[in-house]
């Protein structure tokens, strides 16, 4: 069993790596839309799988999510999460209708939220590679939209095997009256964290 | 007045109050196992996350060959015999659609795939499954033996009820893309 331990300033430094990351692909959101996106402070910690399912809402609620995984020197998880009437609200941006014309995400607002998911992620993951000079490689989007829990959980299976304690940095994003919600979380595999703190200055064996 | 018990993910549960209703929100790739003895009135629930363990320390209630054991144990230490014990087994979905291939998210169907295993192999009564397809699912199994599914955006049903001797109920497997 692996029990992990951080200090307050390497969780500092992992926060700063939330705020880039997701600062990064908040800034391609508010381009591609030309709307205001507000981003909060990150939210590290390392806590248990039933905290992990429910991060990103209430477990039943449904929510559109997008999963890669991060392979090069410093293996992760990236995954962002919206609610349903997040990704709504979303695809009736994209498409150019006026709020509240999308109510179910059909084949073409799937695939929609798939293609700006792919960019969200992948600005995240290349900010992430920039700021710490690591070479990372991100495999291709996978798109699932159900409860929250389930998604979650399915992601968790990816990684969970040997570990009891996850590892979360969770960037919430939000827009107008909540029309953007959504939920950045990057899952550096433990073996990463050395490389990344390592990388922005911090002397530390984990 | 019903009295729902959480099943958290790698977690197993036992009931013997009549109001309890073991739960299990969201089940994605995992299994949640449900248990019945009608006679002991002895409700049980795994939420079972991964097929195998990897040995060592850990969480035996997360993987299915280390988890459906303690399910049995838990059940016989209030009072169930294992042959008496019918099962219903639901979740194991593929959640993920992808652009080319992508294996480590297919652990649905392998976890399917163990916990019928491990069921087999005790030669235990499996009279209901509702597993594999794409769908998320939450859930709940009251002390009559009753289990219910719910999937978004479609009705919650009654997939089995554990205490009846009706014939084998199993929901088709889904095409899994």
């Amino acid at each position: 069993m692996q029990t992990l331990t951080m200090e307050e300033i390497q969780l500092d430094a992992l926060r700063e790596v939330g705020n880039i990351g997701a600062g990064h692909a908040m800034t391609s959101l508010a381009t591609m839309l030309d709307k205001r996106v507000d981003m909060f402070v990150p939210r590290v910690g390392v806590i248990g799988l039933n905290e992990f399912v429910s991060l990103a809402g209430g477990a039943e609620n449904c929510s559109a999510g997008i999963y890669m995984h991060v392979e090069g020197d410093a293996p992760g998880h990236i995954a962002f999460l919206m609610p349903y009437h997040a990704a709504c609200r979303l695809v009736d941006s994209l498409l150019g209708y006026p709020d509240g014309t999308v109510t179910e995400l059909d084949e073409m607002g799937a695939s929609a939220i798939m293609e700006v998911g792919n960019i969200l992620a992948s600005s995240y993951q290349n900010a992430l590679s920039e700021m710490t000079g690591l070479d990372m490689l991100s495999s291709p989007p996978a798109l699932a939209v159900d409860m929250t829990a389930s998604i979650l959980s399915a992601i968790a299976s990816a990684f969970i095997d040997i570990q009891e304690s996850i590892l979360t940095i969770v960037t919430q994003i939000d827009g107008y009256l909540g029309s953007l919600e959504g939920y950045f979380i990057y899952i550096p595999e433990p073996g990463s964290l050395n490389s990344i703190l390592n990388a922005l200055g911090l002397e530390c064996t984990l | 007045m019903t009295n729902s018990i959480m099943v958290g993910m790698a977690e197993v549960k036992i009931c013997h109050t009549p109001e309890g209703v073991l739960t299990a929100l969201g089940l994605g790739s995992c299994i949640g196992v449900c248990a019945l003895d009608p006679v002991a009135h002895v409700t049980g629930m795994a939420h079972i996350v991964l097929p195998k363990s990897m040995g060592g320390d850990t969480t035996l209630g997360k993987f299915a060959d280390t988890g459906v054991p303690l399910l049995l144990q838990e059940m016989e230490k209030r009072g169930a015999r294992s042959s008496r014990i019918r099962f219903a087994l639901v979740g194991g979905a593929q959640l993920f659609s992808f652009q080319g291939a992508n294996t480590r998210l297919d652990v649905g169907v392998r976890n399917i795939q163990a916990v019928q295993a491990e069921l087999a192999e005790r030669r235990l009564n499996v009279v209901a499954e509702d597993v594999g397809g794409k769908s998320g699912r939450t859930v709940y199994l009251n002390m009559e033996g009753v289990v219910r599914v719910r999937v978004v955006g479609q009705n919650e049903y009654e997939l089995v009820n554990l205490a009846q001797n009706s014939e084998r109920t199993f929901r088709p497997l889904a095409k899994v893309a």
